[in-house]
This record gives C-alpha cells, structure tokens and sequence, in this order.
C-alpha cells in the first residue's frame, strides 16, 4: 500500500511548525525526532507505520525549518508539541520518541498527560551521559557517523542525500549548543514517577551512542514500563531495525499492555 | 595446572557392537544404563574427594558414549555429589536448544545449586550434533552469537526485559535465580575454528579445545592469544583448556597395550559420516576452510598407531611418570592451564578406576605447578 507523506506547516500560537503528515487510522501517532532533526525524507518507517495509523513528524522549535521562537528550555519545547498537538492531531496520540526527542517526549507525559495515550521511547537519551561543555571530541566521520546510526542495514525508501546529511549535522550542533546546560535532567528524573501513560522503552543492542546504563532510570521510576532490546540494531532503530521496530511499536499501540501476550503473531521461541 | 575429569555418563560396551549413529535405542538395556548412572555418581563423588579441580560434563545425543542430551540435568544431579570441585559444563549446545533463556535460568540454577561453583560452557557443538533437532548448520554461528548476547543479557541486566532477535523473541525476561557467581561464572567457548577464537577472545572469555590434536590445539590457542592481544587483554593458562582421553597404568608397556584396541578402531562408522554431511553443508565458515577439510574426513586424520597418538598429543598414556613428561609437553605446546580428561574412551573399563587413582596420586602432584 502506497502511504502519502505530504509537507505542512501548522500556526501554533504564531509559530510556524513544520511536519510531515502520513497515513489515516484511527489512532494517531505523533514521532519526536532526535537530535538530527526530522528522519531523512527515505527513511521507510514513516510510511510502513502510516499504513494503519496518521503520523505526525513535527520538527521541534529550533529544528529544520521551525524557529526557536521563545522555547528556553526542553519544558519550553514540551509545550509548543502540546499545541501542536492540540492543534493537529485534535486530541491525544501516542508519542513515540526517538533518542533525544525522549526528553520532550516524557516532558509531554509528565505536564501534559491528558495528551498522551502511550509512551514509546526508542533509543531514549534523556538520562544519558553528554559531552562535557567545551570538551574536546573527535567527530567520527560521515561514513562512520552513518554507520553507528543506522548499523549496517538500514531501511530506506531512497536513501539520504547530500543535503540531508549536512541538515543533520547541522541540528545536532545547533541541538548541543541550545540545551547543553540541560544536561542530566534531574528535574525530569524526579517527576518521572508522575508518568500515567503506558510506556514503551525500546533498546538497541549495537547503540553506539546511549550506553545501556542510560536505560535504568525509566524502569525504575516510571509506574507502566516494559523495556524491549532489539538485537543486532544501531542507534537510529525506526531506520536500522525498521520491520522489527515498527512491528513492535504498532503492536504496543494497537493492544496496550496485552502487547506481552503471543497473539500468534509473534514469533515462536527458537 | 588445574585438571579436569569428564564424565558424561557413559552407557559403557552395548551388547552388540555397534558404528552407527544415532545407535538403536534397542540397545540401550534398562539395567545397564541405570548401572551406568549409579557408576556416574559414585565416580564423581570419588574423583571429587581425589582432588580433581574440575568435574565435567557436556551434552551429547543418541549415543551410549554419552547419557546427557540435557546436560543441566545430569550438573544439577553432580552438584549432589560433588562438594569441592567446579561443576564444569562444556557445554550446552547453545544453537541446538532453541530457548537461550531456558539455558540462562539452568545454569543459573546449577551455579545456585552447587554454591557458585559452575563453570559455564557455551558451546555450538561438533558437526554432527546438526543432525539431531533439525538446525541448519549454516546458521549455527549467528544462532550461537545471538543466543549468546541474550543469556549475557539475562544474566546480567537486573531489570525486566524483552527480545525481539533474528531467532529468538521473548515479550518478558527476568529469570530467577541469578548466578551466584557476579557479574557471571567464569565462561568458556569452543575454539578449534578462527570463528571461535576470535569470539572467545573479543569477548574476553576461555577457550575449550576438543576432538583436535596437539599441533591444532596449539596453533588455535595462539591465534586466540593473539587475537586477544589485539582486543587489550591477556588470557591466563587457565582460561585455555584442552581435551583429551587418558590411560595411566603400571608400566608403559601395559598402558600402551591397554589403549591399542582403542587406536586400532580408530575413527570410524557412521558418526564420521555425519560429521562429513554436515561440515561439507557449511558448518564451518570460508576463514575455516582447514576444518571443513579435517572433518570432511576424520578417519584419515585418527592417529593409526599408540605412537602417533602420543607424538600428536591426542592422548595420555603411560606409567605416571612418562605421563608426567606428556601433560609438561602439552602444556609448553598449546599453553593449557586445564586438562579435561577422559578416563573412559583409551583403556579398559577394568583399568579406569585405578587409572583415575593414579592419576590424581602419582601425576598431578608433580605437574600442578607448570
């Protein structure tokens, strides 16, 4: 099935939020993009998640083409996405948070919950360790940055170009150097608890960039929580593990929490 | 030097002879295997209190050779027995089982059950083990490295969850008990193949050599020590073990009488045939081409004399003190720290009991300190 992705801008109290719209279902997804900004244009998991649900990538304040506008904090962004949401989706979704989206993405959760049906946070980096301010660090190069992205086989449509390469690069130091002074989010982490929605945290076992540690904080705050490794998946899991990770997400967000049941549709054991 | 003693839980002579593999079943008699297993108990608990350092056992299927096609059963059965020694598995077949988890939570209960005191082999198993629960043999490598990182896992990270793999996939993991052993016990891979060596080494584990010879066994342990040194560690010779039958008798002259019927049959009959069928079915990957070839045809790489075994360190055998001199040249070959030994497959069943008590009193409280 052919899922359209069409570009739009929606007015959120004057700011102009740029997303992408795919798919019609029922159920609304809303995806918070890392820090590289919003996934390549290729990248085949927007569409295979739009074959049964609508999903909404918004690029956050300060990403792509969406202006910083006001936001000062990642509680600034959180409340923007709220409108956003409110705006677009016309009600609550399922969030679904990749890498550095987690923190906006559980921001929404805590502030604004009403907002929130589910949480999925795929790769979470909100509680992981963060270069030091003014630290030396030796940036890998594209074709290695790529790799420990994506792994080794990545899904795409078409695959990224030249220049979204460089817009990637580009919102990661734009990203670092908006909210380095965030880092470690103990506010975040001491509200956790507060957290209702059922949450997702999804784990790649080769991420190269948010150390497994990282993980610990959510199961041990957040009341609703199951935690999936996906074997063999780098960083970027909705592009290195598509088929594996959109199964599970959609499967999570169709059925709530009998996901952990076997309805046939899992494979067996072995 | 440590030294090992594996019991499998041999059956012993069947009442006809036999080369097939898988072995009739009609010929396992009732009586006898349960003789076999009080035998396996009683001698276990004896080579415990001889001062062996290891007791070990592996899992094997179809054959009398070896009664332990599940081999936590028969651990969990030594660790009522044995009080002192290490309870060494070497080792489940990890791609054969289909349930890596069932494995974690079974040597986890072994190490609970024994005082933390397993050693814990992860093994794919000879070729011909492909041929008994239906795994292509092609995927034994990616279903051992996946199943692998998920028993780590299940070992070691203490909070609830899930898998989803190319073969395995679980919704919920948390398995109780943990090892007792922290982080986990002391690990072991199979290490004949580059393949092995290398994953032993990158993973910081110790290396278990069997059905090799002295000159393989030494050119895989330096390729593992050399491979280690590229990942930035040193393994101890403890972390080397190697595997081979033994047979200590009076005088050299009667032990190497006593082991001759054994050379003689060599290595024959339908077991080497499926070792061929499934090493020539891509067992072995390209950088192992070696290997492919050896097991291709085993029956030609079997010593032909008592000579040839003992030049090529395929066996002990001899009065203590000529045994002495074998286990000081393995160990300046291939550099083992721990000898598995085999009392079962060399000498006469009537010889093995003594042969262990020689062992334990006149050999190893000369070479303990290489």
């Amino acid at each position: 099935m052919s899922v359209k992705i069409a570009d739009k801008i929606a007015d959120v109290d004057g700011m102009p939020v740029h997303y992408r719209d795919a798919g019609a279902g029922e159920e609304t997804i809303v995806f918070l993009h890392g820090a590289g900004g919003a996934p390549p244009r290729g990248a085949a998991f927007v569409s295979m998640l739009g074959e049964k649900h609508r999903v909404l990538v918004p690029s956050r304040p300060g990403f792509d083409d969406t202006p910083i506008g006001n936001c000062k904090s990642y509680k600034d962004v959180a409340d923007v996405m709220a409108k956003f949401i409110r705006r677009v989706a016309g009600g609550p979704a399922h969030i679904v948070a990749q890498s550095a989206g987690s923190t906006i993405g559980l921001w929404l959760a805590v502030e604004h919950a009403d907002l929130v049906r589910s949480l999925t946070l795929s790769a979470p980096a909100a509680f992981a360790p963060r270069p030091a301010p003014g630290g030396a660090h030796a940036m890998p190069s594209p074709e290695e940055l790529a790799r420990r992205l994506y792994g080794d086989t990545p899904s795409w449509s078409t695959p990224p170009t030249e220049e979204e390469h460089v817009r990637t690069r580009k919102n990661a130091a734009a990203y670092m150097a908006m909210f380095r002074n965030e880092d470690g989010n103990p506010e975040l982490l001491a509200r956790l608890k507060e957290i209702k929605a059922p949450t997702l945290v999804v784990m790649a076992s080769a991420d190269q960039q948010v150390p497994g540690e990282a993980m610990v904080p959510y199961q041990r705050a957040i009341p609703w929580v199951y935690r999936m490794v996906i074997y063999g998946a780098a960083h970027e899991l909705p592009i290195s593990a598509a088929p594996r990770w959109v199964n599970l997400v959609a499967d999570f967000i169709d059925r709530g929490e009998a996901f952990v049941v076997n309805n046939g549709n899992l494979v067996a054991v072995g | 030097m440590q030294f090992s003693v594996f019991n499998g839980m041999p059956y012993g002579r069947t009442r006809v002879q036999t080369h097939q593999w898988p072995v009739p079943n009609e010929l396992c008699e009732p009586d006898r295997a349960l003789a076999a297993v009080s035998e396996c108990l009683d001698e276990v608990q004896m080579e415990d209190e001889l001062g062996y350092d290891w007791i070990a056992c592996a899992e094997h299927h179809y054959s009398p050779f070896n009664m332990a096609p599940n081999v936590t059963v028969l651990a969990s059965a030594l660790t009522q027995k044995v009080k002192r020694a290490k309870i060494a598995i070497l080792g489940a077949l990890i791609p054969l089982t289909g349930n890596p988890v069932r494995i974690a939570e079974e040597y986890a209960m072994i190490d609970n059950l024994s005082g933390g005191r397993l050693v814990a082999g992860l093994l794919r198993g000879a070729p011909y083990e492909y041929l008994v629960y239906n795994v292509n043999p092609q995927e034994s490598r990616s279903r051992f490295e996946e199943a692998w990182d998920l028993i780590l896992r299940a070992w070691t990270d203490h909070q609830p969850f899930g898998w989803i793999g190319k073969y395995y996939n679980y919704r919920n993991v948390s398995i109780w008990p943990r090892p007792i052993q922290q982080p986990t016990p002391p690990i072991f891979v199979s290490g004949s193949s580059k393949d092995s060596g290398e994953f032993a080494a990158k993973k910081r584990v110790g290396l278990g050599l069997a059905f090799t010879n002295m000159p393989l066994a030494a050119e895989a342990a330096a390729f593992y020590r050399e491979k280690a040194t590229e990942y930035g560690w040193t393994p101890a010779p403890e972390q080397i073990v190697y595997q081979l039958p033994v047979h200590v008798a009076d005088t050299d002259e009667q032990a190497w009488a006593d082991v001759k019927p054994a050379v003689d049959r060599g290595a024959t009959g339908a077991l080497v045939d499926a070792n061929r069928l499934v090493a020539s079915a891509g067992f072995f990957r390209a950088r192992d081409e070696k290997l492919t070839r050896r097991f291709q045809n085993l029956s030609a790489d079997a010593p032909k004399s008592v000579a040839e075994a003992l030049e090529t360190g395929t066996m002990l055998a001899g009065s203590p003190k000529t045994v002495i001199k074998q286990i000081t040249r393995l160990r300046q070959e291939i550099g083992c720290g721990v000898l598995n030994l085999i009392f079962d497959r060399s000498g006469p069943p009537a010889g093995k009991i003594k042969s262990i008590k020689m062992f334990a009193a006149e050999v190893m409280p000369e070479v303990r300190a290489l």
